[in-house]
């Protein structure tokens, strides 16, 4: 554990500009009701009141009821964990997939390499987000296929990224030191490589939180990400998109919280960014 | 072919070749391959050490990342201990490799910045599965103690020492499987020179103290350092060894024109001793001539014969040069 909190130093939040502080904390406290949400309301953002329907917000209910009665302060929240859960679960698959593809073809070279290199162009080749939407519609809808969508196309900035990465330290002396003295291709991937190119490709998870967020929202908003009655926050926007004049909280509340979730996680990215290289700023936020 | 001591040998180089392919910016057209080292040949036997010297570009790092099969020979023969080492495949050379070490030239780059000093001296043992974790934990006390750094160094990071500390990290870890050949690559190349001298001490103290005795393959360009180093030095130009012999006698006789240049370039340590007009004022000479002698175009004692004909071996008792015209 304290070797883990050594190699991640370079990201101490005391290094952190206040905006990115204010930012890291915000993201903490989304994570927490991400967590808590399910157990707490559940069933008051599932439970409809047709009789009071499109209620404004008042002292009852914080932020009004949706179309259907339910309260979209509770919806709000559980959708947190939805949105959250989907967005970071596809981030996390691609990092590991993309990393994982990207190391080897830096250390091995060659066919892997080359083939790697021909699946990323291939995959670049295709619009992000309308493979997701052509791969959600076919594979349905559901949290589980709502993540392998974003996957897809979400790999390939992380093995362009790690390939890149692992290609330049594979060229310093200690990798070949390693080999001289005997380590094999596991060893010089995980023990030399790895640790050293972690800190770009955890920038990059952080800004494709973000996109990843925005896609998810995308998908539920068409209908092809996670199926009602779970809230995601896409699903609110599309579920109150009908009485945006008459009743704008509906759409208000969910809109705000993407913004202000994407907003923190790209100011924390960008942070992330200067603090562990000035030149390597703006690689943009991953397609899809 | 093979200078003396050649039946007790430990490392023996024969005929070691390797040319890169040019890509059109090495100034040779597309497809030509560019020889780096080319028809080398020496010994280094148990507990000696051998000086590989030479100007940037003259083939000696490459001749140590050959032997060390950090790179694959395109021509040659390499026996090591007795084994014949190119030919070895990945499993046994992964098990032989605890035998042959190596220092590079510069700590900033051949250390792992992620790895703590125990880590780094330990991995050799590790990557050798050599005793438990505590076990290992004590052999790299030890080193450390005999490289002169202090215990409190096992739990920090490279980063946190100076360039001649960092160089000694790298030696322990060198030194760590009790390998009976370490291959030197510039070792104190990259060091102040207010360090220099301690490094190379520790070299020649542990070569006498470390119970497996290794043989050192010092690559340097410094004359100056491999004289203190090195009973034998071979002299490198252009991929070829264009002399060697005992260290003194090359240095007190050079044959070759080229070692004399060297020997001549050296800065004196008196402002008083210089000399003028000495070899720095020598062209650099532009592509590898398609025949002659290679040395040519910066030789002072060239002459026709040296164009048509390359200058084959000539061996007198230990020293052997290429010489047409030798002094």
């Amino acid at each position: 554990m304290t070797k883990l909190l050594v190699r991640l130093r370079p990201f101490g939040a005391a290094h952190l500009p206040a905006g990115a502080r204010v930012a890291a904390v915000f993201l903490l406290l989304a994570l927490a009701v991400a967590c808590i949400a399910p157990f707490a309301v559940r069933d008051a953002a599932t439970s409809l009141d047709l009789s009071a329907r499109l209620a404004p917000p008042t002292t009852g209910s914080l932020l009004g009821t949706d179309e259907l009665g339910r309260s979209v302060a509770s919806r709000l929240l559980l959708g947190t964990s939805v949105s959250l859960g989907v967005a970071a679960a596809a981030v996390a698959l691609s990092f590991v997939l993309g990393s994982f593809l990207g190391l080897v073809a830096g250390e091995r070279g060659g066919f892997l390499d080359a083939a790697t290199g021909r699946l990323v162009d291939l995959t670049l080749a295709f619009p992000g987000l309308l493979l997701a939407v052509a791969l959600a519609a076919v594979l349905g809808p559901s949290a589980r296929n709502t993540v392998l969508a974003l996957a897809v196309t979400g790999w390939v900035p992380y093995a362009r990224l790690a390939r890149s990465e692992a290609r330049r330290v594979a060229s310093l002396d200690f990798v070949a030191a390693a080999r001289a003295f005997g380590a094999g291709s596991l060893r010089i991937t995980f023990v030399h490589l790895l640790p050293n190119v972690l800190a770009p490709l955890v920038v990059q998870a952080t800004l494709h939180l973000a996109g990843a967020i925005l896609a998810e929202s995308a998908l539920s908003f068409l209908g092809l990400g996670v199926p009602p009655p779970a809230p995601s926050w896409g699903a609110m926007l599309a579920g109150g998109r009908a009485h945006v004049l008459d009743a704008p909280h509906v759409v208000l509340a969910p809109a705000f919280a993407i913004l202000a979730v994407v907003l923190a996680t790209n100011v924390l990215g960008d942070a992330l960014v200067d603090r562990l290289d000035p030149a390597r700023r703006t690689r943009g936020v991953a397609p899809a | 072919m093979t200078s003396s001591g050649a039946s007790a040998s430990l490392l023996r180089v024969e005929g070691l070749s390797k040319s890169f392919a040019a890509r059109g910016l090495f100034g040779g057209a597309r497809g030509t391959a560019v020889p780096a080292v080319r028809d080398v040949s020496f010994d280094v036997p148990p507990g000696q050490t051998l000086a590989l010297v030479g100007e940037s570009g003259s083939g000696k790092t490459t001749t140590a990342r050959l032997v060390l099969r950090l790179l694959a020979a395109d021509a040659g023969r390499v026996t090591f201990d007795g084994v014949d080492w190119l030919p070895l495949p990945a499993g046994e050379l992964r098990e032989k490799r605890r035998e042959m070490s190596v220092v590079f030239q510069d700590p900033a780059t051949s250390l792992n910045p992620r790895l703590t000093v125990e880590r780094l001296v330990g991995e050799p043992l590790e990557i050798h599965a050599v005793g438990t974790r505590a076990e290992r934990r004590e052999r790299v006390r030890a080193l450390l103690a005999r490289v002169g750094l202090p215990e409190a160094a096992l739990s920090r990071t490279p980063r946190e020492f100076s360039g001649g500390q960092r160089q000694r990290i790298g030696i322990a870890r060198a030194l760590a499987t009790e390998p009976r050949l370490v291959v030197l690559d510039e070792p104190v190349s990259a060091l102040d020179v207010s360090v220099r001298a301690q490094v190379l001490n520790l070299l020649l103290e542990l070569q006498e103290t470390t119970p497996s005795r290794p043989a050192y393959l010092f690559i340097g360009h410094d004359l100056a350092v491999v004289r203190l180093l090195a009973p034998r030095t071979a002299v490198m130009f252009r991929g070829q060894i264009v002399e060697e012999g005992p260290t003194g006698e090359l240095f007190s006789n050079p044959r070759h024109p080229y070692t004399r240049l060297l020997l001549a370039s050296q800065p004196a340590a008196h402002p008083s001793e210089r000399k003028r007009g000495g070899a720095a004022d020598a062209v650099e000479g532009g592509p590898p001539a398609p025949r002659g002698c290679a040395f040519r175009g910066r030789c002072p004692s060239a002459r026709a014969r040296c164009a048509e004909e390359e200058p084959q071996e000539t061996v007198d008792g230990d020293h052997r040069f290429r010489c047409h015209f030798p002094s």
